[in-house]
């Protein structure tokens, strides 16, 4: 086992304070430690772990009760004539699945009932006929927006008639949330972070930590099989994303920086990585 | 235990606490155990973690130096049995069933009647 500095010892002590799930990924974490060679780089990660969100069980079940609320007061919102439809639009399951299925528990405790759980958007149509016409887009995270904008405008093409839509989200960047209420999309997010670098440095410092993440996203792998990491720069879209469900069963998402979750170096070296994104095609 | 014991009169043996890192560099500890070690005790109101440096209170102080000055046996063998082997006390002539299997197999050893 390579020496830990003593710089390097009470930072990860630190650390460990605050973000108590990084104890058992002590490997991982020295790995990622080593993985910087500047002693600038280092101290950006360390930054980025402190603010990182690693979702646990009690705070998922606040943030879905949130989400619930959100729905039962909406404004003539009907649990009869609704259809709670995950944004997953192919066959492979996904979070928004996920979601989907957490939710509809508590939102039968609080008495809301007979509302239609749909787990893919193709599907919409078929219920959007027998009625249901209220809908409620499920997702677990909303980075760039892309997504969401796609799946309503998907709606909008292929609904045969008029309804009315709302967005729910566990988690996601509050820059996003507020353009798509600019836009007029009915927006909940229970968990709305700010962007890891863009919206936590400023001027200069902004651009070194930029570059410096810039540096460390060459020292991957560029390409794994048919993803590239250039699409996932600084996370999907540009998310900035600190953030993960990992301690509640569910996926890092794509909107976190790579540098947590990507699977090989450079040379084409496995990593053993903090995060644990399931990719298809990895 | 041998270690948090040794980690516990070092920091005894301090006056002004002792970094966490100088466990590592003493006796190779890594984080993720004196994170373990300082929660725990300081759990217990025996230490805080401040700056780096683990520092006993003064209650800590107090409960280390009550047991190093605890005499650790007496003249008499009984009387450091532990707790969990200890029972209610029978009265003379009261019936006891001792349990088998705790009975030693000298005690046990029967005669074959001829």
């Amino acid at each position: 086992m390579k020496k830990i500095k003593k710089e390097d010892y009470n930072k990860i002590m630190n650390l460990y304070m605050r973000q108590n799930w990084l104890i058992p990924k002590q490997d991982e974490l020295l790995e990622l430690v080593d993985f910087c060679e500047k002693k600038e780089s280092k101290d950006l990660i360390f930054s980025l772990l402190d603010r990182f969100n690693y979702l646990n069980n009690e705070t998922l079940l606040i943030l879905l009760n949130n989400i619930c609320d959100y729905i039962i007061n909406t404004p003539n919102y009907d649990a009869e004539k609704c259809q709670l439809l995950a944004m997953t639009y192919d066959d492979e399951a996904d979070s928004g699945q996920k979601v989907l299925d957490l939710i509809k528990m508590p939102l039968f405790q609080k008495g809301w009932k007979n509302f239609k759980t749909v787990n893919k958007i193709g599907k919409s149509v078929k219920y959007y006929k027998e009625g249901k016409t209220q809908i409620v887009l499920i997702d677990e995270f909303i980075g760039s927006g892309k997504t969401l904008r796609g799946r309503i405008k998907y709606l909008q093409n292929n609904l045969p008639g008029d309804f009315e839509i709302i967005t729910c989200f566990i988690a996601g960047t509050k820059d996003t949330i507020k353009k798509l209420e600019e836009e007029g999309v009915k927006v909940f997010c229970a968990l709305q972070l700010d962007k890891g670098i863009s919206e936590y440095y400023k001027n200069d410092e902004l651009n070194k930590a930029e570059d410096l993440m810039l540096d460390l996203e060459l020292k991957l792998a560029q390409w794994i099989n048919d993803k590239e990491l250039y699409k996932y720069s600084f996370g999907y879209g540009n998310a900035e994303a600190l953030y993960t469900m990992e301690g509640c069963n569910g996926n890092t998402p794509n909107s976190v920086f790579p540098v947590f979750w990507w699977l090989f170096d450079i040379k084409d070296k496995k990593r053993s990585t903090l995060l644990t994104r399931y990719e298809t095609g990895f | 235990m041998e270690l948090e014991n040794k980690i516990l009169k070092d920091l005894f043996e301090s006056i002004d606490g002792l970094f966490a890192y100088t466990f590592y560099s003493r006796y190779k500890i890594e984080p993720d155990e004196i994170i373990k070690f300082i929660s725990k005790y300081q759990e217990k109101g025996i230490l805080i973690f401040d700056s780096n440096k683990i520092n006993l209170t003064q209650e800590g102080r107090h409960i280390i130096l009550k047991q190093q000055f605890q005499p650790k046996t007496t003249g008499n063998k009984f009387a450091n049995i532990p707790k969990e082997f200890l029972s209610r006390k029978i009265k003379i002539n009261e019936p006891y069933l001792p349990n088998i299997n705790d009975v030693s197999a000298d005690i046990l050893k029967i005669k074959k009647v001829v």
